[in-house]
């Protein structure tokens, strides 16, 4: 094409687009965009993966040292020691509820004037600590003692006199009390003298009842002494497989100091420098440590605690032996027969414990298939530990799958009915209010809902929970104002604006003639949406759903701060009152423990592990949702 | 990934970030970075910060406080100038800080006494070390048992990297580890609004914490967590501030701060203790 | 016989109450966000509007004071002023609380999410749109590029925390700087004779934390862009060229006026989400506390970008968590959420009005 002919058309060439081709370089221009984006976001995974790649190679190390110092190997003997303590904790229990009867009367009167004490001299805190100071003077103003005294007197019958009515207390009773409460005074050795009586009896009646239910409490006591001998010895060994791991991790500390010193001679220029660092490397002392030898302690331990094992079996069994058949109270009878019931199990494990120690070999290796499953399959994340660090995902996964159903169960019908609603039956006007309303929502930062429910939400559920015509929820009185359903609650709200506009987008798609055809053969309006709408978007429902979970899933400041942060996989014996409990997650686990770790420990590499299955949990969920639009959509007429 | 259009700015800030770097940190700023502890974080040093402030002027603050752990791992990374911490060093801290070049110096600061708490309402009016050895490693699960309402005992533990966290297992229970079902929280504030709001809870916190609504504080085998007991009490324990090597400057400066009558009144005003 | 008719008039009860029952739902959901903006704006107005409203928008979180003297009276005062009182009060002060965080403003962390939200909204805006029109103009259709589509549409369901791993793994600890001393974390360094061009990271900054926040809106923007780009009838490129424009000057004129109103709204929508997001600079970008503004530092005005900040996201986990639920915090608490809602509320409003005005413009 002649120049002449387009220069009307096409802008003057500048001096730029004269060296080379401009349409060339704004098309390289773009390319380089994209691709510096593209980049980034392979790095993404880069990242992640170079962060934690080391992971199960440091785990399996750790693993590995956690065998050959005998910390598994002590072990055994502590599962024995913890299905002890269960049992004596439930004999305890049982004999405290046995007795309780007795002197849970005289109990609630002392308790009851220690709570009136308590809030007497809370309230009356700062003068009580300027007396104290004045007495504590080394010259003594006795003037200003005198009238902080009579200052102090003055306070506390006010504060006595707004002290609330306790149960169980006569109002005789009460008023000598207040009249006492009023006179306390700090350098007195004795408490009012009601509360001294009234504790008085409360130990006489204890007393009483422990004579009276001698057997249960004898062999409570008795059962909780047996294992005295086991744990002494378990004590020793602990202390022999610490060592062994200290020194371990000693080791290895040096030898990496070690190469890093070398590695740093190699690289500088300046040779004196070199030198001294070869020399600071050759002095660290690498003896690699005699693991046979230092087990061999540890080891020969072995046939003491064999040897005590049927002394404690012979012991406990007297003590349940002694234990009597039947007990008045429901509580205690439970507990007692639990505890029967379950010491069979621990006494057969505990006089297996020998044998299996026989046959633990402390050079045989762990696999690092082994440190996977362990991180997938384990059920403790325990950090910083004094014994053992452990780190298993599974509570932070059904901390956070428990959270997210939750969630998923509050959102879900909401949302969904809001949809069917606007998009079927609202007009016009109430339509153009609700959808970008709920639309709205989604610009709720999450740390604020956090905030709403670590200040307002926990403490309303916690006293919603305390009214007595609700007691037939399980889990109710909530003990924990952090749990998974007020989490959830949260959640809930964040979810609500992706399922529903998605939901609506899907509902808004199913093709006018199929409702016009239902109605045509004479079904209701209702009809016609929940057989014949519905169902049809109903793979674009099921995909806001996903969407839905994806996003709480990986929400991370709501769990934070409102989820309580209990490492541990909730107990499941509430059925759904669990709930209420407080779970760890794994968003939450991230954002609290990343910043307080060194980069390149364990600990630091378990983290990034977690955001890679964090990572790969979203994927999976996304991709689950756009299948499903693909695959089960209706086809467009 | 690295956006060209910020080369030339971004070669400016380095340059004079490399300047800055290769005088020595400690000896030349005026920002004094402090990392660790939340137990002294949170209330003391940042006291004793404005203290010094009104005193020398000029120097600027700089505190996070996370737990005691990250007072090494920012030591090492040449990241803080004064960690603090609630615990002493641990060796493979030490032996790590070597490796990169950082030969922390530790300054003891105050005494601390870890207060064990349980909401007001509690009946509960005092506890055995073996007892509440027994509460936190879980032998130990409910109330009844330490002569308190029947009811389960919700455990509010420090979260791991703090220094208190693992002073807590020497301290109170026999090198044990935590129960299973003890929450994690990030702060002293935490567990006191925690323990304050749940009848069957139970914490731990500094003194200096004590005043919150709602808590009790419990007399371990017969002592009282007060400053006056702080030899009997059997949960005190020092605190520390650790420095590069030998302090410099402002950090210097900061150092004898804390130790003069004025920094020991602030110790001893904010609920720590002088021994 | 119609299998729908409704058998019996039970039914024809029923139907009204069921469609009440939805309607309850979505108002329900209504009800309760209106009760969260009611409670936080009743507790959060007046921090700002009330007395020292203007202090607290202008001023660095500072520690409160409180004082209490023989007689009883409680004092709550900002560490500037505490000496003064106290001097005021003398031998007659009992007691003396602190509750950090809890005196002085925001503007800390108010200075610092707006360093956030600039640095990564010119970074996203930059790489997003320049990607879309790539994807969308210039590349080659095809099973390369869809797939690519497809990873960028998967990565904006990806959880905010991962990117703050991910720019805690890249940004903080190997990015790229200009240094005369190349740290030893340092992937590699490149020596330039007068300088090192080293791998070693930006460390927490707010240049870290823009950039992390970046790559969280991307591929939102980048989607959003796309999509509007694609919404442009293909006639209005076909005319063009057909008449001999180029191809640059055939999307600077005929496709890109009509997909703006797009851009920009999912734009906005992005700045809205990058201000309110907290995980991704938790790790890159964010510190508690800090008593001088970024630019007060020793590095100068490139503090702005060298410095770790305040924000405000962070600044309100900071003080959910970490202070006391009393009458003395619940100014800087809900003062600071008050302050953030509105933010976030009126960049995401605009964006709604935005959309509403281009649209009017560009019709077609």
């Amino acid at each position: 094409m002649p120049e002449d002919l387009t220069s009307g058309l096409l802008k003057k060439r500048t001096w730029l687009s004269k060296i080379t081709d401009g349409q060339l370089l704004t098309r390289k221009g773009f390319a380089l965009t994209a691709s510096v984006t593209f980049g980034v976001l392979i790095l993404i995974i880069w990242s992640l993966l170079r962060e934690g790649s080391g992971f199960f190679t440091t785990y399996q190390r750790e693993l590995t040292v956690y065998r050959q110092a005998g910390l598994e190997y002590c072990d055994f003997v502590n599962k024995v020691v913890t299905g002890h303590e269960e049992i004596a904790s439930k004999l305890n229990r049982a004999a405290q509820a046995e007795m309780a009867p007795i002197f849970s009367a005289a109990r609630a009167r002392r308790d009851a004037a220690n709570l009136a004490m308590g809030a007497v001299q809370d309230a009356t805190s700062l003068q009580r600590t300027a007396l104290e100071e004045a007495l504590a003077a080394e010259n003594k103003d006795e003037p200003l003692i005198t009238k902080l005294r009579e200052e102090l007197t003055a306070a506390q019958s006010t504060a006595a006199s707004r002290v609330p009515t306790n149960a169980g207390l006569t109002p005789e009773e009460l008023r000598a009390l207040l009249g006492q409460l009023a006179k306390m005074m700090p350098d007195s050795e004795e408490p009012p003298a009601l509360i001294t009586e009234l504790s008085a009896a409360a130990a006489a009646k204890e007393g009483e009842a422990r004579e009276k239910f001698s057997a249960l409490v004898t062999a409570s006591a008795e059962f909780e002494a047996s294992l005295e001998p086991v744990a002494t010895l378990h004590g020793a060994m602990k202390e022999i497989a610490v060592a062994t791991k200290e020194a371990a991790v000693q080791q290895h500390m040096a030898e990496d100091a070690k190469a890093q010193l070398l590695e740093a001679a190699a690289e500088t220029s300046d040779a004196t420098h070199a030198e001294t660092l070869r020399a600071d490397a050759a002095q660290t002392e690498i003896t690699p440590i005699d693991f046979s030898g230092r087990l061999q302690p540890l080891l020969e331990k072995h046939p003491e605690y064999e040897a005590l094992l049927p002394v404690y079996n012979a012991a406990a069994r007297k003590a349940i032996a002694a234990l009597p058949a039947t007990a008045a109270q429901k509580i205690a009878r439970d507990l007692i027969s639990k505890s029967k019931d379950s010491f069979e199990t621990h006494i057969a494990y505990a006089n297996n414990s020998g044998e299996q120690m026989k046959a633990w070999k402390w050079d045989e290796s762990i696999p690092k298939v082994k440190a996977a499953t362990h991180f997938l399959f384990g059920g403790d994340w325990i950090t910083n530990s004094s014994w053992q660090d452990f780190y298993g995902v599974v509570p932070l996964f059904t901390g956070s799958l428990l959270i997210a159903l939750t969630a998923l169960l509050i959102a879900m019908p909401l949302s969904v009915a809001a949809a069917i609603y606007t998009n079927q039956f609202a007009g016009k006007r109430e339509q153009s209010i609700i959808k970008p309303s709920i639309e709205f929502i989604q610009a709720i930062p999450s740390v604020v809902l956090g905030f709403i429910g670590i200040s307002v939400l926990g403490d309303l559920l916690k006293s919603v929970s305390e009214a007595s015509w609700l007691q037939w929820i399980p889990g109710f009185p909530i003990q924990e104002r952090l749990n998974i359903f007020n989490a959830g609650c949260l959640l809930a709200l964040m979810a609500v604006p992706t399922i529903y506009s998605l939901a609506e987008d899907a509902i808004n798609n199913v093709p006018r003639a199929f409702s016009e055809a239902s109605e045509a053969l004479g079904a209701t309006k209702l009809q016609t949406v929940f057989r014949v709408v519905v169902p049809s978007a109903s793979s674009g429902i099921l995909a806001a759903m996903l969407l839905g979970l994806g996003r709480i899933f990986g929400e991370t400041m709501v769990v934070l701060l409102v989820a309580g942060n209990r490492l541990a996989i909730p107990d499941f014996s509430d059925g759904p009152g669990v709930v209420f409990q407080p779970v760890g997650t794994m968003t939450g686990i991230i954002a609290q423990e990343l910043g307080e770790v060194s980069r390149g420990e364990s600990h630091w590499q378990a983290l990034f592990m977690v955001g890679i299955l964090l990572f790969v949990v979203s994927l999976v969920i996304n991709a689950a949702a756009r299948v499903i639009v693909h695959k089960f959509a209706v086809p467009r007429i | 990934m690295f956006n060209p259009n910020n080369n030339r700015h971004m070669k400016k800030i380095l340059l004079m970030a490399a300047a800055m770097l290769s005088m020595t940190y400690t000896g030349s700023a005026q920002s004094v970075r402090v990392r660790g502890s939340d137990t002294l974080g949170a209330k003391l040093v940042p006291q004793l910060a404005e203290g010094f402030k009104k005193q020398a002027g000029g120097v600027s603050f700089n505190i996070a406080a996370e737990g005691s752990s990250t007072a090494f791992t920012n030591l090492a990374a040449g990241t803080a100038d004064i960690g603090m911490s609630s615990r002493k060093v641990k060796d493979d801290e030490r032996t790590f800080c070597k490796t990169k070049g950082v030969f922390i110096k530790e300054h003891q600061l105050a005494w601390d006494m870890m207060a064990v708490v349980v909401n007001k309402n509690n009946p509960v009016q005092a506890l055995t070390k073996k007892q509440v050895a027994g509460i936190f490693t879980g032998a130990i699960k409910d109330w009844s048992e330490v002569g308190g309402t029947p009811g389960p005992i919700s455990i509010y533990t420090r979260n791991t990297s703090s220094g208190t966290y693992r002073d807590w297992m020497t301290l109170a229970m026999g090198n044990k580890d935590y129960a299973k079902g003890s929450q994690k929280l990030a702060g002293n504030e935490q567990i006191a609004a925690e323990v304050g709001s749940n009848k069957g809870g139970i914490g731990y916190i500094g003194l200096a914490y004590l005043g919150s609504k709602g808590l009790k504080a419990v007399p371990i085998d017969g002592v009282a967590p007060a400053a006056s007991n702080v030899s009997r009490y059997p949960y005190s324990r020092p605190t520390y501030l650790y420095t590069n090597g030998d302090p410099q400057g402002a950090v210097k400066d900061f150092l004898e701060f804390c130790k003069s009558p004025a920094g020991l009144a602030i110790i001893q005003r904010v609920g720590f203790v002088n021994r | 016989m119609n299998p729908f008719t409704p058998s019996n008039s039970s039914k024809r009860r029923r139907d009204p109450a069921i469609t009440q029952a939805m309607r309850v739902a979505a108002f329900l959901i209504l009800a309760v966000t209106a009760a969260i903006f009611i409670h936080i704006i009743w507790k959060g107005a007046p921090v700002v509007f009330g007395k020292g409203g203007g202090e607290f928008l202008t001023e660095l979180p500072k520690t409160l004071h409180v004082l209490t003297d023989n007689a009883g009276n409680v004092q709550a005062v900002d560490e500037d002023d505490a000496a003064a009182v106290k001097a005021r009060i003398g031998d007659k002060l009992r007691e003396e609380k602190t509750v950090s965080y809890s005196g002085g403003g925001i503007l800390g962390p108010i200075v610092g999410t707006v360093l956030l939200v600039v640095g990564s909204i010119v970074v996203a805006l930059l790489l997003g749109i320049g990607s879309a029109i790539y994807l969308s103009e210039y590349a080659k259709q095809g099973k390369f590029i869809e797939t690519i589509r497809l990873a960028i549409l998967n990565l904006a369901g990806v959880p905010s925390i991962v990117f703050g791993l991910f720019g805690l793994g890249v940004f903080v600890l190997v990015a790229p700087k200009f240094t005369d001393f190349p740290l030893e974390r340092s992937l590699f360094a490149i020596p330039l004779g007068f300088t090192y061009l080293s791998f070693e990271g930006w460390d927490t900054s707010a240049l870290s934390g823009a950039f992390t926040l970046a790559f969280v809106i991307l591929p939102v923007i980048i989607t959003a862009s796309e999509e509007c780009l694609r919404a442009v009838p293909q006639g209005f490129r076909e005319t063009s060229l057909a008449l001999g424009a180029t191809r640059w000057q055939t999307i600077r004129r005929c496709v890109l006026p009509f997909a703006l109103p797009g851009i920009l709204t999912s734009s906005v929508l992005g700045i809205a989400r990058a201000a309110g997001e907290t995980a991704p600079i938790m790790f890159t970008a964010a510190i508690a506390y800090k008593d001088k503004l970024p630019w007060q530092s020793d590095a100068g005005w490139w503090g702005a970008l060298t410095e770790s900040i305040q924000a405000l996201p962070y600044h309100i986990y900071t003080v959910a968590a970490r202070i006391p639920q009393n009458e003395y915090s619940s100014r800087a608490q809900y003062g600071s959420v008050f302050v953030f809602l509105v933010l976030v509320m009126s960049l995401a409003m605009s964006s709604i009005l935005l959309r509403r005005k281009l649209r009017a413009k560009y019709q077609w």
